[in-house]
């Protein structure tokens, strides 16, 4: 009896061991403590601190300069509102926004597309951008004009990814076979994407003009059908706590949600720190996250930050 | 037979252990609910340093004391404590009947706009006896005010407790020194309690009108305690009457009923709201965790502000220096391109020091 427990407890610490070294051995496989996810939707995460972290001041400045976005907004007259809100706020920190809009406007200086149809209006202005561009900068972000974008956070986001692979960005959704990037929280394109799109536009059979055959996909489908055929496939951006930073909504209906889905933890459930794009605001909204992203903050709270950015200059709302 | 035995105690010792792993698991840990109380400096960013903030959590104690009723506890005061509230050094929630679950301070008044006056006299008198050694300062605010608490210290730094002063929204009109407005919060130092308290002791103060901000203003003003300028360095204004659009985007430099009421000359834009905002006031409870999310969560990463604050403990500009920043003429807005901290003069960097 004795030396059956004895055996019975050998086994035992035996077994335990075992599942320990085998959990254990197998997390790190399969990068658990990194949070990678393995299933069909392609996510894409934030660059950790550490990745970061030696840089001298001289490399943070020349790292911060080396990702270049342009930014699109396509635009149309009944938007003049958004549009003005756009051009004094958010658009500022990019490298260099523009405004393309299906016909000229007298207030606001843009570049006329002559079609108000989304999708002919989109492959225009990706046509315009890489002809004039493609060797000024790496990265174009695509928005609406009810969009707010922060751009330092894009450029945080993209910190360590090449712009020589074809990457294709944003706030991703599932229609069926076909994982697109919703326009309505932003695109974003690497060069190499951009390049790879641009061929592909002159093949009427990949990419046609005029849409689906039977009823019209919408332009961000479109879009991601052409991409598929070039090999970019539509990726879903998140922070290191696996939260979108590239969002559909506005902070409002994303707060109104998490007081209804988890009211312990509105603002730790809601929003990621790092976000990049919210949509749906008003103009006067986007004045409103313009003083509450770059000005708002609670004195005390210092940050080491591996990026330097400086307020752009004739500004005084940043 | 041993090898039996062995066998089994292997399959029992790792199912076992196997079902004990999960808890362990550091995913499950991050989302379990965090006592909202008990938190004081909370949520940290992998690159940030909060050293300061916590240095000025110890040395500027702040008890904040929230306006409230029985009706309102879970539809307005229940978000204040679940955000902004947590970062003072004490909190209390004042309401004409206590509440043990909440928890709220019973007054032992009625309710009704009328009865505010009476409730403030009560709070203060109860801060006072009970909690006058836990803090330097003591704010009062509504349960639809938001406040930057860390701002708050920011400001209180440079002020001695045991000065005879007060902060807040600065109205003009009825009070010689001008009163706070009570919407937007105000804050007295440990002395101007003392004086307050002392006031209603002695009957030099005592229920003159239910108009709290107004009535708590001629009894600083008639106890010694000064009427506080809580601009920064540039002029700009922290403690706010009305929630953000409306100063960002209202058109108050032309609304006349707002420029006789403002004690400063009132700046439009930008212009209205500094970087270190105090407070904002008619807050929604959904506009309540916009704010805290704005103020403590989300940030433009690596962006160096435009505008750097004097540092914590320094004084503000002079009171000399200031009146020559902004002319208070009444009924004449200001024009947001005045004095030596003009907007244009520099573009990037602007650092406000002191003049001493």
């Amino acid at each position: 009896m004795i030396s059956e427990s004895t055996s019975f407890v050998k086994g035992v610490l035996l077994g335990g061991i075992f599942c320990v070294l085998v959990t254990f051995l197998g997390h790190i496989k399969t990068g658990y403590w990194t949070k990678v996810h393995h299933h069909e939707h392609h996510h894409i995460q934030a660059p950790n601190q550490e990745d970061v972290s030696n840089l001298s001041e001289v490399e943070r400045v020349e790292l911060s300069q080396s990702i270049r976005v342009y930014c699109i907004i396509l635009v149309k007259p009944k938007d003049l509102g958004h549009w003005a809100a756009v051009k004094e706020t958010w658009s500022k920190h990019c490298d260099k926004a523009e405004f393309y809009s299906s016909e000229n406007v007298k207030v606001f200086d843009s570049i006329t597309l002559n079609t108000d149809d989304m999708w002919a209006m989109m492959r225009k202005a990706y046509k315009l951008a890489y002809d004039h561009y493609k060797d000024e900068y790496n990265w174009f972000f695509l928005a609406r004009p009810t969009t707010f974008a922060i751009i330092e956070n894009l450029k945080y986001f993209l910190l360590k990814k090449d712009s020589s692979q074809p990457f294709y960005i944003g706030h991703t959704v599932k229609s069926g076979d076909l994982e697109y990037v919703d326009g309505e929280g932003g695109i974003v394109l690497s060069i190499e994407s951009l390049r790879r799109l641009s061929k592909v536009f002159e093949d009427p059979d990949k990419c046609p003009e005029q849409g689906g055959m039977i009823w019209k996909l919408s332009e961000d489908k479109q879009l991601a059908v052409c991409l598929k055929y070039t090999g970019a496939f539509a990726e879903n951006a998140e922070d290191s706590e696996g939260k979108d930073v590239f969002n559909t909504k506005s902070v409002g209906s994303l707060i109104k949600e998490a007081m209804s889905n988890h009211p312990q933890q509105v603002v730790e459930g809601c929003c990621s720190d790092m976000a990049i794009t919210f949509n749906g605001l008003a103009p006067n909204h986007m004045h409103v996250m313009m003083y509450g992203v770059y000005r708002l903050r609670a004195y005390g709270h210092d940050f080491n930050d591996a990026l330097v950015f400086l307020p752009p200059a004739d500004s005084d709302n940043d | 037979m041993q090898l039996l035995w062995t066998a089994l105690g292997i399959v029992a010792g790792f199912t076992v252990i196997f079902s004990f792993l999960p808890q362990l698991d550091p995913k499950v840990l991050t989302l379990k609910s965090l006592p909202v109380l008990a938190h004081r400096v909370i949520h940290e960013h992998p690159t940030e340093d909060n050293t300061t903030a916590a240095e000025l959590f110890s040395k500027v104690r702040i008890l904040c004391w929230v306006m409230t009723a029985p009706q309102s506890l879970e539809t307005k005061a229940r978000h204040v404590r679940a955000t902004w509230a947590r970062r003072c050094n004490v909190v209390l929630f004042m309401s004409s009947q206590a509440d043990a679950a909440f928890p709220a301070v019973g007054l032992g008044t009625r309710e009704g706009r009328d009865q505010l006056y009476w409730k403030t006299i009560r709070a203060f008198q109860h801060v006072h006896q009970h909690y006058l050694a836990q803090a330097d300062w003591f704010l009062k605010a509504d349960d639809d005010t938001f406040v930057a608490v860390d701002n708050l210290r920011w400001l209180l730094s440079a002020h001695a407790p045991d000065r005879p002063i007060y902060f807040g929204k600065r109205f003009r009109p009825f009070v010689a020194q001008g009163y706070m407005s009570g919407g937007a919060g105000y804050v007295l130092s440990r002395e101007a309690l003392r004086r307050f308290v002392a006031g209603f002791q002695t009957q030099v103060c005592s229920h003159t009108s239910p108009v709290e901000d107004l009535a708590l203003g001629r009894c600083m003003e008639k106890m010694g305690v000064e009427a506080g300028d809580s601009r920064d360095a540039t002029g700009q204004e922290t403690f706010h009457a009305f929630p953000p659009e409306r100063h960002l985007r209202g058109a108050f430099p032309k609304d006349p009923s707002y420029l006789s009421y403002s004690y400063y000359p009132v700046l439009g834009g930008p212009q209205s709201c500094s970087d270190l905002t105090i407070s904002f006031h008619y807050v929604s409870p959904e506009q309540m965790y916009e704010l805290e999310y704005f103020t403590w969560h989300l940030r433009a990463y690596g962006y160096r502000p435009r505008r750097q604050p004097v540092p914590a403990g320094q004084t503000p500009l002079a009171t000399k220096d200031r009146v020559q920043l902004s002319q208070p003429e009444r009924g004449r807005t200001q024009g947001s391109g005045v004095g030596p901290f003009a907007r244009g003069a520099n573009h990037n960097h602007v650092t406000y020091l002191p003049r001493s």
